[in-house]
């Protein structure tokens, strides 16, 4: 047992506790919930400091799980790098913020928590996981999981997502499982350093091709790309806030991780060669997402056709195959993690005071709720691309990577950015500005509810402003990954 | 004579069992409780695996070849020992008509299973499996009052009748090509025939033959009678119809399959006819299986269609096992057994418990979350190894048979069984949904008898423990079967 074993074991533990406490002790669930993914969120940050940006894998654990054939078998091995902790630090903070979100949840909390925290141990287990085989098993408990969620607590049409979410995503694992187990059988291993150095040396062939499309189409589902996407619209609108905040704040992102470190990190070169379809599919994503997103009249929708638009622009950086793009696409990821998860947050507070999401029922909370206005002007000017908020610095960092490489669709997905301002400030002003079309009974959000946002916002704009506070751990294994073109 | 008592020892066991069982049941009071020859089976079932374990690695053969153990044999026989364990435990609980008869049905379709896996003689292979059949027969229509029970063991004997009468006849086929009834030194003879311009009478026996085990197996297109057996048959017995005697059903077509075809001679037939047979079989049970079992409400027929669905799973892993003769097909084949048979016999044992004398629809499900949390917990740990989820003992069965398939090359036949896995998630995951969110509207607290809570309280933790720790499975068979 190792630092990273130790983490995973956080959310487990809560998991266990939580069993003790009186069904109906609401306060107490929620309570000890945020105690345990605060704790999560303690160890990860503490991880950064024994972590060394210029060694690759860290913290290793590996132990001998089981054989099956001849090969060396299955290992439950852990390690961490450049670009898994960040994404790491994003799942515990994002957590223990959803978990201060779910305020808003009243039934049937006892099990509500337990499987949030189960969602937790499942979303560290993806980042943590250092084989194919562990990060299929963690990938897995977030479908459970989120299957429940979603199905449980969500709002009226929650029964549909959730099948919907179950059966995406569950072709998506299958389609994932095809190529682990190609993977397994045609090289012996599914670890990831031993993979990377096999798959480097061995000539390419059609098998090689097949099994990186089935994995990459798992990936498109899960982040989602733009064929693929209905599932999520569904999860975005129907799933209760603070699971959304989730969903949209790291399980999108997974997808994204899965593309980096599966795409690119094992096969540098067919990435190169596929580039421009990546490029074409992120530009898709872009544009598409943004115009839907202009023509919603309802703010969840708004946000989950910008989530496409932002994924997007991931693979925007992905595309350009450059570490700067690289750079570019890893800043997105966590910089629109952390601002769905701000966004979800608000629209929960909104919908709780006011039991609505349509467009056309709100105005002039400005003046009714000026701190709820004041962080969702901030939200929504991180969302599109303000210089000095972290949404800036990420798509400049992917459109510069792509630029080099695709100038044209470069050019192209500027486009999106003017676009993204249309959308976002139609809605946040019809939210937040002109005369009030209902009478609530305006109440502001209470400490409870922008403490958290807050530092959510000052993460933003530190992000922002001061870009080295991910950089710097994250150019190492980007280094690592990039060398595979320069080579 | 000595020597062969012992070697004969888990077999004779189980027929003074039989005996006294048999005795018993005479001298018994007729009102009085039958507990005592329940009891009287388990141990008889126990001591039979004790004797089963004690041989060892002892490779015995008996009858000049007609009946062979060894371990392979062994660690098949344990795993029947098991699952009709689970079963009489269950029994406890059941209402039937003639309780003692039952014991004793119980332990004679066992009897029969046991020899079935160690005859290597196509009239004693026969013999058993009418042993294993007959007894079910009985056995699904015991529940006398019920018209449904009668029904299906009607439709059983028809069926079955029938199926077996196809399986004798191509028996006799393969004997008239070969004039011997021993498997062993049988696929030389048979490659002659084949040679000597025999092929058509060899196609022939071997369609018959596949008709014979399609039906035993319940694979597609021979499925038919399963649903209305399973719904109609005690839910004990179902059981054991799903778990015990599919498992014989499939080691008695895989000992016939590659008992007939390892000649060098007869690789053509294997790769032309036998394997493409068997993969149309498979893709059929797989695809219909999980189908059907979208559009079913009752849960034993929703369960019968999705064995229906594993079986095509097994059909995967008994393929890579004739194409490869590795180890490695037979330990998946093996897992997926056990996975199977722990989830299965759990899900059963809680129907048994939602159901009581009714017959258990989905809607009975309804805020089973409320009434019986650990119930549904349980439930919905069987479901999700059913369905294949990591961490459940069904993900790992799934997954070795997945890599066994893929080192065959068998990539249609994989991508099949992961598709219908997903569709299968749909009805899977509907039973979940209705027990943690649907209201019910009649509350009745479900009582557990002390019985039933054994068996699901073994099952449950077998489920996890092996969809944890695989290796304690994977390593003991590779150290016995070495």
């Amino acid at each position: 047992m190792g630092l990273l074993s130790y983490l995973l074991s956080i959310p487990l533990l809560g998991v266990v506790v939580i069993q003790f406490l009186s069904k109906t002790a609401v306060r107490s669930h929620r309570v000890l919930a945020s105690i345990f993914t605060f704790i999560a969120f303690v160890f990860s940050l503490y991880l950064y400091f024994p972590f060394q940006a210029s060694q690759g894998l860290q913290f290793k654990e590996n132990i001998s799980w089981f054989h099956f054939g001849s090969t060396d078998g299955f290992f439950y091995s852990l390690g961490i790098d450049g670009l898994s902790l960040p994404l790491l630090v994003l799942t515990t903070l994002v957590s223990f913020i959803a978990s201060m979100a779910s305020i808003y949840v009243k039934e049937r909390t006892k099990t509500y928590f337990s499987l949030f925290l189960l969602l937790e141990f499942g979303m560290m287990g993806v980042f943590l996981a250092s084989n194919l085989f562990l990060f299929f098993l963690f990938f897995e408990v977030t479908l459970v999981t989120m299957f429940f969620l979603i199905g449980i607590w969500g709002y009226s049409q929650k029964e549909k997502a959730a099948y919907h979410f179950l059966i995406y995503n569950g072709i998506g694992s299958a389609f994932l499982l095809i190529g682990i187990v190609g993977i397994y059988v045609i090289y012996g291993s599914v670890d990831y350093e031993v993979l990377k150095q096999a798959i480097a040396v061995s000539p390419s062939s059609g098998v090689i091709w097949t099994l990186l499309t089935f994995l990459l189409i798992a990936f498109a589902i899960k982040l989602p790309i733009f064929p693929f996407h209905r599932w999520m619209l569904l999860v975005h609108v129907e799933a209760p806030p603070s699971i959304v905040m989730i969903h949209a704040g790291i399980l999108l992102k997974m997808g994204a991780y899965g593309i980096l470190r599966f795409g690119v990190g094992m096969f540098p070169n067919y990435m190169e060669y596929i580039s421009t379809v990546l490029a074409v599919l992120g530009l898709i994503n872009l544009l598409y997402g943004a115009i839907l997103a202009f023509a919603q009249q309802e703010l969840k929708s708004v946000l989950a056709y910008s989530s496409i638009s932002h994924m997007g622009i991931v693979l925007l950086g992905i595309a350009a195959v450059n570490q700067v793009g690289l750079q570019g696409a890893v800043f997105q990821s966590i910089s629109h993690g952390l601002l769905s998860a701000l966004f979800f947050f608000l629209v929960g507070a909104l919908y709780q005071r006011t039991k609505s999401t349509q467009l056309e029922d709100f105005g002039g909370l400005a003046k009714s709720m000026p701190i709820f206005s004041g962080i969702l002007m901030v939200a929504s000017l991180g969302l599109l691309g303000l210089p000095g908020l972290s949404g800036f610095i990420s798509e400049f960092f992917s459109l510069l990577g792509l630029f080099e490489k695709h100038p044209i669709y470069a050019a192209v997905g500027t486009l999106g950015l003017i676009l993204a301002a249309v959308y976002t400030l139609r809605a946040l002003m019809s939210v937040t500005f002109g005369g009030q079309q209902k009478a609530f009974k305006a109440r502001d959000m209470d400490w409870k509810e922008w403490l958290p946002m807050f530092v959510l916002v000052l993460l933003i704009i530190g992000i922002g402003i001061y870009p080295e506070l991910i950089s710097n751990t994250l150019n190492g294994a980007l280094n690592t990954i990039a060398s595979g073109w320069r080579g | 004579m000595n020597e062969m008592i012992m070697q004969l020892s888990p077999e004779w066991i189980l027929l003074v069992g039989i005996a006294l069982v048999l005795v018993g049941e005479i001298l018994l009071n007729k009102d009085s409780s039958r507990f005592v020859l329940g009891f009287i089976s388990i141990l008889t079932v126990i001591a039979s695996g004790l004797f089963v374990l004690l041989q060892d690695r002892e490779v015995i053969n008996l009858f000049s070849g007609s009946f062979i153990s060894d371990t392979t044999i062994r660690s098949i026989k344990i795993l029947l020992i098991v699952g009709t364990l689970l079963v009489l435990i269950l029994s406890f609980a059941e209402k039937v008509s003639a309780k003692g008869e039952y014991y004793l049905l119980l332990l004679a379709a066992l009897l029969g299973a046991m020899t079935l896996v160690s005859s290597s003689e196509l009239i004693s292979l026969f013999v058993s499996l009418e042993l294993l059949s007959l007894s079910s027969y009985v056995l699904v229509g015991m529940q006398r009052d019920r018209m449904i029970s009668s029904e299906a063991a009607w439709k059983y004997v028809v069926y079955g009748g029938a199926s077996s009468a196809f399986l004798l006849y191509g028996m006799s086929f393969f004997y008239g090509l070969t004039g011997t009834t021993k498997l062993v030194g049988m696929s030389d003879s048979l490659s002659i025939a084949y040679h000597n311009e025999h092929g058509l009478l060899l196609y022939l026996g071997l369609v018959l033959l596949f008709i014979g085990i399609g039906f035993k197996i319940a694979a597609v297109p021979f499925h038919m009678w399963a649903p209305d057996v399973y719904q109609g048959a005690p839910t004990t017995v179902t059981a054991f119809l799903a778990v015990v005697s599919k498992i014989a059903g499939f080691v008695f077509a895989l000992r016939l399959l590659s008992g007939l075809f390892p000649s060098d001679g007869l690789k053509p037939i294997v790769h032309m006819v036998v394997v493409p047979a068997l993969l149309v079989i498979a893709m059929l049970s797989m695809i219909v299986g999980n189908v059907v079992a979208l559009k079913q409400s009752n849960l034993k027929r929703l369960l019968a269609y999705s064995s229906i669905g594993h079986a095509g799973y097994m059909l995967v892993a008994v393929i890579s096992l004739l194409l490869s003769k590795e180890k490695e097909a037979f330990f998946s084949l093996y897992y997926y057994f056990v996975a199977y048979l722990l989830a299965s016999a759990g899900a059963f044992a809680i129907l048994q418990v939602i159901a009581k004398e009714r017959s258990p629809d989905q809607k009975m499900l309804s805020g089973l979350y409320k009434r019986s949390p650990w119930l549904a917990f349980c439930l919905t740990v069987f479901l999700l190894s059913l369905a294949g989820i990591p961490f459940t003992a069904g993900f790992i069965g799934k997954f070795t048979i997945l890599i066994s398939a893929f080192g065959n090359s068998l990539f249609w036949l994989a991508g099949t069984m992961l598709l219908t896995t997903v569709i299968s998630y749909y009805y899977y995951f509907r039973l979940i949904r209705q027990m943690y969110w649907q209201d019910d509207d009649k509350v009745s607290l479900d009582k557990i008898h002390w019985s039933t809570g054994i068996v699901i309280a073994i099952t449950l933790i077998g489920t996890f423990l092996f969809g944890i720790m695989p290796s304690f499975v994977l390593q003991s068979l590779s150290a016995w079967i070495a």
